[in-house]
């Protein structure tokens, strides 16, 4: 994805139609990465409006050149999902919360949740651990580069590499084991 | 792309993957994520400019540290160290001639003031012999 200098001039600027260019251009992302993260389609929404708000706080201090913006805007994804985590352990949100919020948002493409591949490949994405997930997630289903994701999560290549070659085992191990229990 | 790594997992997971890849969002989230958006630029427009931050790249950050600390270490110094509450004991002594280690610097300079009007009593006898010539003779 060629992202040009202009853009990102005109995001640091706080350009309106900028920001409509990365709304446009990553709320499907940021919507699928929290999404795998935890299944919850009504909460990926509540934190991709998050994600935005934080970004256009953030964007302005972002250092390094265009080439930079998908790492960042991962980065500033995955600081979402932490805070969100750290938000839940606290409150232990009650059940009627949830059912409330998902009438307030419709559920995603009903085709996604019916299926009950994606609903095994969910499942499985989610019991890895965090970190290899995170990184699985960055690299398989949004296609970052090595260097991307490495420079997202804020950890060396090699890491990057051992955790995503041992993701790619044991996902294929769960799904295996899943497709053998069915 | 030969590194284990870098390639996908497998033909029936990618195909999995690439059925997640194609998750879109409804039309109402994207509303959503774009009023997000419009009401966090217009809060950071509403922002006062001296609660507003910049990007500073650290490397300056510790130059600037390390000037105005070296800066502030050689200003307070000589306060430390004592040396400023000396005086200067470097004053004029009988003769014009400076002397060291003279203990009142007030008590210098109205020596000093003395001496010059004696000295400058001494220029007129030199200067003018025909002065001192007159006032003999009256």
């Amino acid at each position: 994805m060629a992202v040009d200098y202009e853009f990102v001039r005109g995001l640091r600027k706080g350009e309106s139609a900028a920001y409509e260019a990365l709304v446009c251009r990553f709320e499907a992302p940021l919507f699928r990465y929290f999404l795998a993260s935890h299944g919850d389609p009504q909460l990926a929404g509540e934190q991709s409006v998050d994600c935005f708000g934080d970004l256009v706080e953030s964007l302005p201090k972002m250092t390094g050149g265009a080439q930079q913006l998908r790492p960042f805007v991962f980065a500033v994804a995955r600081n979402v999902l932490r805070r969100q985590w750290r938000r839940r352990s606290r409150e232990c949100e009650p059940l009627a919360s949830a059912s409330q919020a998902i009438d307030r948002w419709p559920a995603p493409d009903a085709a996604v949740e019916s299926a009950e591949d994606n609903a095994r490949l969910f499942k499985a994405i989610r019991s890895l651990d965090e970190p290899t997930r995170n990184v699985f997630l960055l690299r398989f289903i949004e296609q970052l580069s090595i260097a991307e994701v490495a420079e997202s999560v804020a950890e060396p290549i090699g890491t990057v590499k051992s955790r995503l070659h041992r993701g790619r085992q044991r996902l294929q191990e769960i799904l295996q084991s899943m497709s053998g229990l069915s | 792309m030969n590194d284990p790594s870098e390639r996908l997992p497998d033909e029936s997971l990618d195909e999995l993957l690439a059925q997640f890849r194609a998750v879109d969002l409804p039309k109402e989230m994207r509303t959503a994520n774009r009023e997000a958006v419009r009401r966090a630029l217009a809060r950071r427009d509403r922002t006062l400019w001296w609660r507003r931050s910049v990007a500073v790249p650290v490397p300056l950050v510790i130059a600037a540290s390390l000037v105005l600390v070296v800066t502030a270490a050689a200003s307070l110094w000589p306060i430390l160290d004592g040396s400023a509450t000396r005086p200067d004991t470097a004053v004029l002594g009988r003769n014009g001639v400076v002397e060291a280690g003279a203990e009142s610097p007030g008590w210098s300079v109205t020596r000093s003031f003395i001496l010059s009007i004696d000295s400058l009593s001494r220029m007129d006898d030199s200067f003018c012999p025909d002065l001192l010539e007159d006032r003999n003779d009256t």
